[in-house]
């Protein structure tokens, strides 16, 4: 060390900037406000993926008592290739262990995946689309840290769905025995670790995409295509080589509960890496607000829907309902297909009967590809009400950025702008239904199930009041409490979907259970549909969508 | 002349705050009225109460002899708005949005329209997303203009242009009132108002401490004096209406309200070589009323 040998005179010196570090690095704050706008739906989710964990723990234990249902379990799910093909191998399914990792692993690391591109191309590009990025970006903080900065957010927010779904399985495993503390770790770790898979990918397509939406539709992409190789790879076995490729065949590989592969971890953090690298370096050469793949910005005009409010709401929706109107057939292409195995399989299962008696609210029999599609559509009805729900934020991103007080500015009504646009939305809805349910019946041809076009087209208008009773009460809080338009809708949908599983799981009375209005569902093709359900539900949904109008009509109009 | 905008106890309170309190105002057919204010005075409040954005806590606007909130449509098919950071479509090109505006006004001239792109030099057939903050404003500016509008309500509507599209924007503006449309034009730019304004609305913590035109006004304010001498300057002290005294050297500064007679004896007794006078600018005026304690 040099020996301080100077008189303090002979040290001229600036004086000292007072330091101020008291709220840490300009990356920590980036991150805290990153992880602020992330943690409530990271919290809403691990609610969602503890009940469903702790939901198939009870159910197993209740349906699937004694060793001989057990073994018929295992030996029918085991032999059926579409199921398979759809839910993944089922392995050990004679124990609890096994039944709950196959169970949870169909369906949560598909969750956490959509989450995770969602949320990293709402947090890198949308912040960017919106400018917000250039005012963090004047900071001492360069772009790659920037980035990165964000991601370590969306890696915490991953780690409340890990604790979450950790508790859930270690308080399950203590009450009801049978799942091992460490294998139940290794479980939680497999369903959560879709979510900065996918928010890796997400990085990466809002590093190369001009907009938020472009960035989602491309990392969504991504995940479509994952998720087909995982349903080739799963359904042939020749092909099994396949799950090698992907993420999500890599989770399937890591094999929780069910002889663990550590292994499998590996590539999948390597992905992370990769992809996070990538990232940021690309952040740091690229332009703010440029794009490697975007679109031109000079253009000849395009006319079409610019001559009313309302035909330019249609022409702003039309992205979203291409998009929902593919994923939609998508999912009713795949469960059509698979109906008749199902059915074929429940056919043999009482077991499986059983269960899925035990978990749905109604009395349904999916021993027929009629019940089974009933079934299946409950669940469109529920992915359709968020389809409407998104609507009224949509309504509602218009207000925040201020571009409805230039509508407004115009001689356009409030009443006919929200009116227009409530039409439009269910408009939207309808077209996705029967594009759903031409696709289900597709699926259900292809797959030999003995369901008519004339049932599935049923089927899809049977679930439109539900949906328009779910627009009605979104547009209505719109119009109630803007600034909480998304939480109010997308909430609603997602508490009666829980209410009507829970309620169902603990055997809750007729009472309560109708509380939740899926649980008003007619089960059609399996039953006739039920008109006057379906009148009032729509009745409901008119009604409030016309409050709603009315009170909108009457307040201030509130920016963001 | 007809009034085209009425206020009467205009108030608007968000929560606490009371961003505009009892303003009562009317602007005439016809004519430009500037309105100016500080930061947070209330004028962005005023605007969207006379649009029937927001509600009136208490009083009332009409625009046309309309209540803003209760009958806006039949307002809005006769005016056109323009705001600082105008909220446009950013996937629309420049050419689909001024289709979108003009379409949903019911109507525009078209061969004006033209004539404006040329004029504020616009690429119509970029997207939005790609404009710099002027040229966005720009395309609400043609929007508004090309309407031929009755009533022009602007806040702050050149903040982004550049100096050669402000006089374009002047130049519209004096068309505009030419050809009998009135215009409501608030804004900070004092020349902007100065040039174009025919009486001036002061705004102050959503109080209007003024109005009149700026002639009114000059004689509420103090005319600035500057005056030399070959030796030391004369001691003003108990003059009528001069203030603000400054003695640097040989040089003396001061304002004087009223009659400057009695200031100039006193100046010409002490033998000035040089005397400079200046008619206080809106500046001025302003500084005057806000710039002590605001
Ligand atoms: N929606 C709102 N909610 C709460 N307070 C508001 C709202 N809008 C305006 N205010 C408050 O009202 C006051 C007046 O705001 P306003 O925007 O009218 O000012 P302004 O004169 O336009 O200012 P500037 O010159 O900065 O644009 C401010 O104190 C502001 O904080
Ligand atoms: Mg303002």
């Amino acid at each position: 060390m040099a020996r301080t040998t100077e008189s303090p005179a002979a040290l001229p010196r600036t004086a000292p900037i007072a330091s101020t570090r008291t709220t840490g690095s300009p990356a920590a704050l980036v991150g805290r406000l990153a992880f602020r706008e992330l943690v409530r739906g990271a919290i809403v989710w691990g609610a969602v993926f503890a009940l469903t964990l702790a939901a198939s723990v009870f159910a197993y234990e209740s349906t699937y008592g004694t060793a001989a249902e057990r073994a018929e379990l295992l030996r029918g799910i085991g032999s059926n290739s579409g199921i398979r093909a759809l839910f993944g191998p089922a392995r050990e399914m004679d124990t609890v262990a096994g039944f709950t990792a196959w169970r949870t692993l169909s369906l949560l690391p598909l969750v956490a995946g959509v989450w995770g591109l969602l949320v990293a191309t709402r947090l890198l590009r949308g912040e960017e689309d919106r400018g917000r990025w250039e005012t963090i970006l004047a900071s001492p903080l360069g772009r790659a840290r920037a980035t990165i900065a964000t991601l370590a957010a969306i890696g915490a927010g991953t780690g409340v769905l890990f604790a979450l779904t950790t508790g859930a399985v270690v308080l399950t495993a203590a009450v009801q025995g049978g799942i091992p503390v460490g294998g139940g770790l290794w479980l939680a770790l497999a369903l959560c670790i879709a979510a900065p898979a996918f928010a890796a990918v997400g990085a990466l397509t809002a590093q190369i995409a001009p907009t938020r939406r472009a960035a989602a539709a491309l990392a969504g992409a991504v995940f479509g295509a994952a998720y087909l190789v995982r349903v080739a790879a799963d359904g042939s076995s020749s092909l099994g080589w396949l799950r090698w490729l992907t993420p999500l065949g890599w989770i399937e590989e890591m094999r929780p509960l069910t002889g663990a592969r550590p292994i499998a971890l590996l590539p999948l953090l390597a992905w992370i890496a990769v992809l996070v690298a990538a990232s940021a370096w690309i952040a740091r050469r690229r332009d703010l607000g440029a794009a490697a793949l975007a679109r031109r910005d000079d253009r000849p005009p395009r006319h079409a829907g610019l001559r009313s409010a309302a035909s330019f709401s249609l022409r702003e929706s039309l992205g979203g309902l291409v998009g929902w109107a593919l994923a939609m057939a998508l999912t009713g292409l795949i469960f059509g297909f698979v109906s008749k195995a199902v059915a074929d399989l429940a056919r043999t299962s009482a077991g499986l009967r059983e269960h899925v008696r035990s978990t749905t609210s109604a009395p349904i029999d999916i021993a027929s590809a009629r019940g089974y599609l009933a079934l299946v559509f409950i669940f469109l009805a529920v992915a359709l009400s968020l389809y409407a729900a998104s609507h009224a934020t949509a309504a509602r991103e218009e207000e925040a950025t201020g571009r409805l007080d230039t509508l407004l500015g115009q001689p356009v009504t409030r009443r006919r702008w929200l009116a227009g646009r409530v039409l439009v939305a269910a408009t939207c809805v309808a077209v996705v239904a029967l594009v759903t349910g031409l696709a289900a019946w597709a699926g259900a041809a292809a797959g030999g199930a003995e369901a008519g076009l004339g049932d599935l087209l049923k089927a899809s208008l049977n679930a439109l009041p539900v949906v328009a009773l779910f627009l009605g009460l979104s547009v209505l809080g719109f119009a109630v409490a803007p600034r909480h338009t998304g939480a109010i809708g997308f909430g609603l949908v997602g508490f009666a979907y829980l209410w009507e599983q829970t309620g169902a799981i603990v055997r809750a009375p007729e009472w309560v259970l109708s509380i939740s209005p899926f649980h008003w569902l007619a089960l059609v093709p399996a039953e006739p549909f039920d008109v006057s359900a379906s009148l009032a539900m729509l009745a409901a949904g008119a009604t409030a969508a016309l409050v709603g109008i009315e009170l909108f009509h009457r307040r201030d109009l509130v920016s963001a | 002349m007809p009034a085209v905008i009425e206020a009467s106890g205009l108030t608007k309170r968000f929560g606490a705050t009371t961003a505009l309190e009892a303003l009562d105002l009317e602007v005439r057919q016809g004519e430009v009225f500037g309105f100016l204010g500080p930061n947070g005075a209330g004028k962005t409040t005023t605007i969207r109460l006379l649009l029937g954005l927001i509600r009136p806590s208490a009083g009332s606007a009409r625009v046309f002899g309309r209540d803003a909130w209760a009958q806006p449509e039949a307002i809005h098919r006769r005016l056109a708005v323009v705001t600082a950071d105008p909220a446009l479509w950013p996937q629309l090109t420049a050419h689909e949005t001024l289709d979108l505006l003009g379409g949903l006004h019911g109507g525009y001239d078209a061969a004006y329209r033209q004539e404006l792109i040329e004029r504020f030099d616009l690429d119509p057939d970029k997207r939005l997303r790609a404009f710099s903050t002027g040229n966005r404003q720009k395309v609400a500016l043609i929007a508004a203009f090309m309407t031929r509008a009755e009533l022009l309500v602007f806040d702050e509507p050149t903040s982004g242009l550049d100096p050669l599209r402000k006089v374009v924007f002047r130049e519209c503006l004096a068309e505009a009132r030419e050809r009998g449309q009135t215009v409501f034009l608030s804004s900070h730019l004092l020349v902007e108002v100065e040039a174009s304004a025919d009486r001036v609305g002061l705004l102050r913590r959503g109080h209007l401490v003024e109005v009149g035109t700026f002639d009114e006004l000059r004689h509420l304010s103090a005319m600035r004096i500057e005056a030399t001498f070959e030796g030391d300057p004369p001691d003003l002290d108990g003059i009528p209406g001069v203030e603000g005294v400054r003695v640097d050297g040989r040089r003396l500064s001061f304002h004087v309200h009223g009659s400057v007679a009695p200031a100039l004896e006193a100046l010409a007794a002490a033998r000035p070589v040089r005397l400079t006078s200046r008619e206080p600018s809106l500046e001025d005026l302003f500084l005057a009323r806000y710039g002590a304690d605001d």
